[in-house]
């Protein structure tokens, strides 16, 4: 009888430990993700970073996009909700906003497509806020996430729009 | 009641703690990034792509595969993703060899090509040849396109292999149409071949 138990908990625990591992895998790479891009920026949560094209010396996101300007913030909305804003680069050229909860999921992307004037401003809730969401107020499932701005840099030239977006690009605590 | 002997026990204890360590193993198993059966995944030749990566419907084996070798992915609705750790005869892509990729456009705003090294980070080269993409991809006359991977330079469409141990290849299709979208398994795929034999050891 004990063997047939021992047998049932060997069953039950090991079912349990497959789904503790793969639910724990993507929150602890984000949570390394979230640590290695705050430690780019002095610790500096609820702040947009602007970045240039990475290289091969990029080595804190795996997969980067070699083609992609990145701006990142790494948001803790523990004091309330950050606010997001700033002008995209001319029609044309690709651009988009990506909201990261801390499991990893994509849960919120605009594009430049979705804004013909070309500017975005939105304001992130955290789970707990009673918002009616919209493109403009967003609830994030977690206390801390990803925000990533990503602009295609298709040559050279581009730099100096992507920039000039860049510069417009910020976001901050605000009050609810 | 029934009365245990100490073997039994201990039996009963080996028993539970194998279940542990088998759930471990199967994990690990299953996070490697090629193989094995999940049905968020869709293989097209050479190219494997996870239809729900970043996706909040995402199952808990896409979450975890794509944390591992695409953390920050995108939703599909915004760009595709797929992955070649292989060639077209299942033979995983060797650095010290050439390989040829060809196939035609794709049906989306923007497609890139890009070569990754072992750690999923770029391939350190001196030309910085990181990826080819829809505006600077050299298109033959037919409107089809030849692009090779190898260590040594390999003119306009190559990507570097540099001093890589390992490489794999993704794809990327910005804002794909909805033909895409509705038929992510019916793409038509670039084939990835062997151009070059394994240079043997010194």
């Amino acid at each position: 009888m004990i063997i047939a138990l021992g047998l049932i908990a060997g069953l039950v625990l090991g079912f349990i430990v497959y789904r503790i591992v793969l639910q724990q895998v993507p929150v602890r790479l984000m949570t390394m993700a979230e640590q290695r891009l705050l430690t780019m920026r002095n610790n500096a949560a609820n702040t947009f970073f602007h970045g240039r094209a990475p290289t091969a010396k990029a080595r804190q996101i795996v997969m980067p996009s070699p083609d992609l300007v990145y701006s990142s913030c790494v948001y803790d909305l523990a004091k309330g909700p950050l606010r997001m804003q700033g002008n995209l680069p001319p029609s044309g050229h690709y651009w988009s906003l990506s909201l990261y909860a801390h499991n990893t999921d994509n849960y919120f992307v605009l594009n430049d497509r979705e804004l013909p004037d070309r500017r975005f401003d939105l304001t992130l809730y955290p789970p707990s806020a009673r918002v009616a969401e919209g493109k403009s107020a967003i609830k994030s499932p977690s206390q801390t996430g990803i925000a990533l701005i990503r602009m295609i840099q298709r040559r050279d030239d581009d730099l100096a729009m992507i920039q000039a977006s860049q510069q417009s690009t910020s976001c901050g605590l605000t009050q609810v | 009641m029934w009365a245990n002997s100490p073997i039994e026990v201990v039996l009963a204890i080996v028993l539970a703690l194998a279940g542990v360590a088998a759930g471990a193993l199967l994990a690990q198993q299953r996070l490697r990034l090629s193989g094995g059966n999940n049905p968020d995944e869709l293989h097209v030749g050479a190219w494997t792509i996870n239809t729900l990566a970043g996706s909040k419907a995402a199952n808990a084996l896409t979450r975890a595969r794509i944390a591992i070798s695409g953390i920050l992915a995108l939703d599909r609705k915004e760009t595709v993703y797929y992955f070649c750790h292989n060639d077209d005869n299942g033979a995983p892509l060797d650095p010290d060899a050439d390989w040829e990729i060809t196939g035609q456009s794709f049906d989306c705003r923007w497609w890139s090509f890009t070569l990754y090294d072992e750690e999923f980070f770029l391939v350190d080269n001196p030309a910085r040849r990181y990826s080819v993409h829809s505006d600077n991809v050299v298109f033959n006359p037919d409107g089809s396109y030849r692009i090779v991977i190898s260590r040594n330079q390999h003119g306009a469409n190559w990507l570097a292999a540099g001093n890589a141990k390992k490489i794999s290849l993704t794809l990327r299709l910005y804002n794909p149409s909805d033909m895409v979208l509705n038929n992510l398994g019916g793409v038509k795929m670039p084939t990835v071949r062997r151009l070059t034999a394994q240079k043997s050891a010194a």
